[in-house]
């Protein structure tokens, strides 16, 4: 990580409210965008199994 | 400023800690494996976990809610479809959790002022993951031995839906008359004093803030043993919860400034793999079969979590060496033994698939052969 990121981080820790906003706003963001990379991945599998499938007969 | 200290070790300056990225890494995905399998937070770990690699105590409570707090976004964002919440008992557990939260975080920073909220957290920790380990593998054993047809927890849930906590009828002027003992129909309770979720609810958030930790290693199996509520309604309602209590608790944390979001995120990026291979796992296997390996692994967090206690009291770094071997180690082994049972159901699917498919060729080969006759 750069240097200027920590310092930018640690000055921003010192307004208590906006910190504290930023830093659940930040995990929130992280939580949103790994599900909805998991999400595209599963989409993505799902999607390939399909194509792959494609030629074969239905099962019954 | 940050300083890579050689070989793997980073410092970290708002927790003003060094510590390994890869440890945080292996610590997450652990933790992830058994949130995505077995459907509770993992706060105890994560915390516990935090602890051991030598993050302070303030810090490791306050990085813990927030990476409890996105874990709960995720795996409830994947539950969303489900329906296993029980609404109303997860809003009258809320009810109790956010005053409980604000004690909890307020008797925390009192003991930091102190100077021994170190020891106190350690202390609960240890008592509260050992005796709660302990239930539960107990628990499982007699389940093993005697294979009971009663309902989880025993007589329990019976005596907690019969206790009678205040009037069960309110007269509120302009609403009218409330019901406080009313139904949990997703829950299957029949009728229950609306001041036991609230308690609960307060007890919980006031523990999940004093050590980090979402609350549902806590809060889950009261809801199976005590309540004898279905456990993926049990799961479901407890995530809930973890969402209020891990954003409140993070931003409670973070405006004391005690949050590293740095450690957070690392973990956590890391975790989304393990959640993954668990919510994958529980396709194939059925977690109710080895929920003794859960309890196993509370045990051994208190046993760690104690151990690296010890180790700082008498300032031994094997004992805290062999503290953090213990608690990535057996939790590794958990989910790792996750990870096999979860290879081994894919490889007996795919050898079924294929069984069947032959089968198929067979017959049709068979019925060409009959009508070319």
């Amino acid at each position: 990580m750069p240097a200027v990121f920590w310092e930018i981080l640690l000055e921003l820790r010192s307004y208590a409210a906006l910190w504290a906003i930023v830093v659940i706003a930040a995990m929130a963001v992280t939580a949103v965008a790994l599900y909805v990379f998991w999400d595209l991945v599963g989409r993505g599998i799902s999607l390939i199994a399909r194509v792959l499938n494609a030629g074969q007969p239905r099962r019954h | 400023m940050p300083v890579n200290r050689g070989g793997t070790e980073v410092y970290f300056p708002i927790a003003d800690v060094t510590v390994s990225p890869l440890l945080l890494a292996l610590l997450g995905i652990v933790v992830g494996t058994m949130t995505g399998f077995f459907g509770v937070g993992g706060g105890f770990l994560i915390t516990g976990g935090l602890l051991v690699l030598g993050v302070p105590t303030i810090y490791a409570v306050g990085t813990g809610l927030l990476m409890v707090m996105g874990t709960a976004i995720t795996s409830t964002l994947r539950h969303r479809r489900l329906g296993n919440v029980d609404l109303r008992l997860a809003v009258l557990i809320v009810c109790g959790t956010i005053p409980g939260v604000f004690l909890g975080e307020r008797v925390n920073s009192a003991l930091e002022q102190a100077g021994i909220s170190g020891p106190v957290v350690g202390a609960v920790y240890f008592v509260l993951l050992l005796s709660l380990g302990s239930l539960m593998v107990a628990n499982w054993l007699r389940r093993l031995r005697y294979r009971p047809r009663q309902a989880l927890g025993g007589g329990l849930p019976g005596w907690f839906h019969a206790v009678r906590l205040g009037p069960s009828r309110l007269l509120l002027p302009g609403i009218g008359e409330v019901n406080l003992r009313p139904e949990f129909p997703n829950a299957g309770i029949a009728e229950m004093s609306a001041l036991v979720p609230v308690s609960t609810g307060l007890v919980i958030g006031f523990v999940a803030a004093l050590l980090g930790a979402g609350g549902g290693f806590l809060l889950m199996p009261f809801l199976v043993y005590g309540l004898g509520v279905p456990p993926a309604v049990a799961i479901g309602t407890d995530l809930f919860q973890i969402i209020i209590t891990g954003t409140l608790g993070s931003f409670l944390y973070s405006l004391s400034g005690n949050v590293d979001p740095m450690i957070a995120v690392i973990m956590f990026a890391a975790a989304s793999v393990g959640t993954q291979i668990g919510a994958l796992a529980t396709r194939f296997v059925n977690s109710q079969r080895i929920l003794g390996l859960f309890g196993l692994t509370v045990l051994n967090a208190g046993v760690a979590v104690g151990i690296g206690q010890l180790a700082r009291f008498i300032g031994s770094d094997t004992l805290a060496l062999v503290g953090q071997l213990l608690l990535l180690g057996v939790s590794g082994l958990v989910a790792l033994t996750i990870v096999s049972l979860l290879v081994i159901a894919v490889i007996a699917q795919v050898r079924r698939g294929r069984r069947l498919a032959r089968l198929r060729e067979i017959r049709s080969a068979g019925r060409v052969a009959a009508g070319g006759d």
